[in-house]
């Protein structure tokens, strides 16, 4: 080893790599490795603010909950308000307050996954914070991506925020029941998803009315009777 | 957006360095920022000069960002360079799909996704 020794007050250069997103990246894998170790198939819920991701993972608990234990880390800046709404539905919720950052990352997913019981769980969801950019960058180490969008965000989001569709194996259209009043049309905002990620799967849900649900549900793989595996 | 708590782990790693190495000032960090990340290098720029300006051993500090331009591969002809030049209406960030040269898909991204505290200039 090469020691060099410097005189008092004399300037030197520090070299290091120290790639930050990349430690990132590398928390993400032990976070999938933890979780396939349990057999347990993550979801990485994302899109904008209020499109309906709480109520998509409280829909889909719902239908899934008679045939897999369900675990929710819910993200949320600063409040328990869908925890406690997952709650209702049967799952098992840990809540990360994110403060005031505007993506969870792999290492607050990790942190969250040592307070659930992994050997009980088979499915677990994890509800982004409503954000159609951070989350792009920072993968948690889930399975697969949902991305959920709504009518109501105008027919031009998709090609404002290209990233968090590029990486999604799932794009639910919500709100489609106002699709009419809003002046947008989920067919355009389909084909706007599919230009920028021909593999994904674009499904047309209205939430409230519970309609779509069993599409997303297929489209995820989660079928009854397939296993956490997908 | 993510800007202020990349540069806070920015500030982490360089007063990590400087106290293992015992400096007494920080005069110069170089951050390397991949053109393809999300983040805006005059966002990180502002933040790591606000968050230096605050303590005595990096007050004088010199900010030097270096922009790494995109490297992707073709695995299918093994095409090697920058990414297609997008349109005028396209976002510049437009997510690459397709090999520039023979047009399959299944380019991977070489360089240009990086974010790394490169070197830091210390005295004792
Ligand atoms: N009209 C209509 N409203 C819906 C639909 N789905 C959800 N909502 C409503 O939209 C609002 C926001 O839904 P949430 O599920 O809380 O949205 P979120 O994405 O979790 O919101 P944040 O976590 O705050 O970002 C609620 O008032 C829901 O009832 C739908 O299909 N149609
Ligand atoms: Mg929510
Ligand atoms: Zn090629």
């Amino acid at each position: 080893m090469k020691v060099i020794e410097f005189q008092e007050g004399e300037s030197f250069d520090i070299e290091l790599e120290e790639d930050l997103l990349k430690r990132n990246q590398q928390l993400a894998q032990a976070n999938g490795q933890l979780l396939e170790k349990h057999g347990i198939l993550a979801i990485d819920v994302m899109g904008s603010v209020g499109s309906g991701k709480t109520t998509m993972i409280e829909r889909l608990s719902s239908r899934l909950c008679q045939t897999k234990t369900i675990g929710v880390v819910a993200g949320d800046l600063t409040t328990t308000i869908d925890a406690d709404r997952i709650v209702e539905k049967g799952a098992q919720v840990v809540e990360v307050n994110t403060g005031k950052e505007c993506h969870l990352d792999a290492n607050l997913v990790g942190k969250a996954l040592r307070e659930l019981p992994l050997e009980k769980l088979d499915l677990l969801f994890i509800e982004n914070v409503g954000n159609l950019i951070c989350p792009a960058e920072f993968p948690l180490g889930a399975h697969k991506r949902l991305v959920v969008i709504s009518v109501t965000e105008g027919p031009h989001m998709v090609v404002k925020h290209p990233h968090i569709f590029r990486g999604a194996d799932v794009v639910a259209i919500n709100k489609v029941e106002l699709a009419a009043p809003m002046k947008v049309d989920p067919e355009e905002l389909k084909k706007d998803v599919l230009a920028v990620n021909p593999g994904a799967q674009v499904v047309k849900t209205s939430l409230v009315q519970d309609q779509g649900t069993k599409d997303v549900i297929e489209a995820l793989g989660l079928m009854a009777g397939s296993g956490a595996e997908a | 957006m993510h800007e202020f708590s990349i540069a806070q782990q920015i500030v982490d790693v360089v007063f990590r360095t400087a106290q293992e190495n015992e400096a007494q000032l920080i005069e110069r960090v170089v951050v390397v920022i991949g053109e393809l990340t999300l983040l805006s290098e005059e966002q990180v720029r502002f933040w790591l000069q606000e968050f230096f300006s605050h303590k005595p051993i990096s007050r004088e500090a010199c900010v030097e960002i270096i922009v790494q331009p995109a490297l992707i591969r073709c695995s299918h002809c093994g095409f090697e360079g920058a990414p297609p030049c997008p349109g005028p209406e396209a976002h510049f960030l437009l997510p690459i799909l397709a090999c520039p040269r023979c047009g399959q898909s299944g380019v991977t991204i070489k360089e240009g996704r990086e974010c790394l505290v490169k070197k830091i200039t210390v005295k004792k």
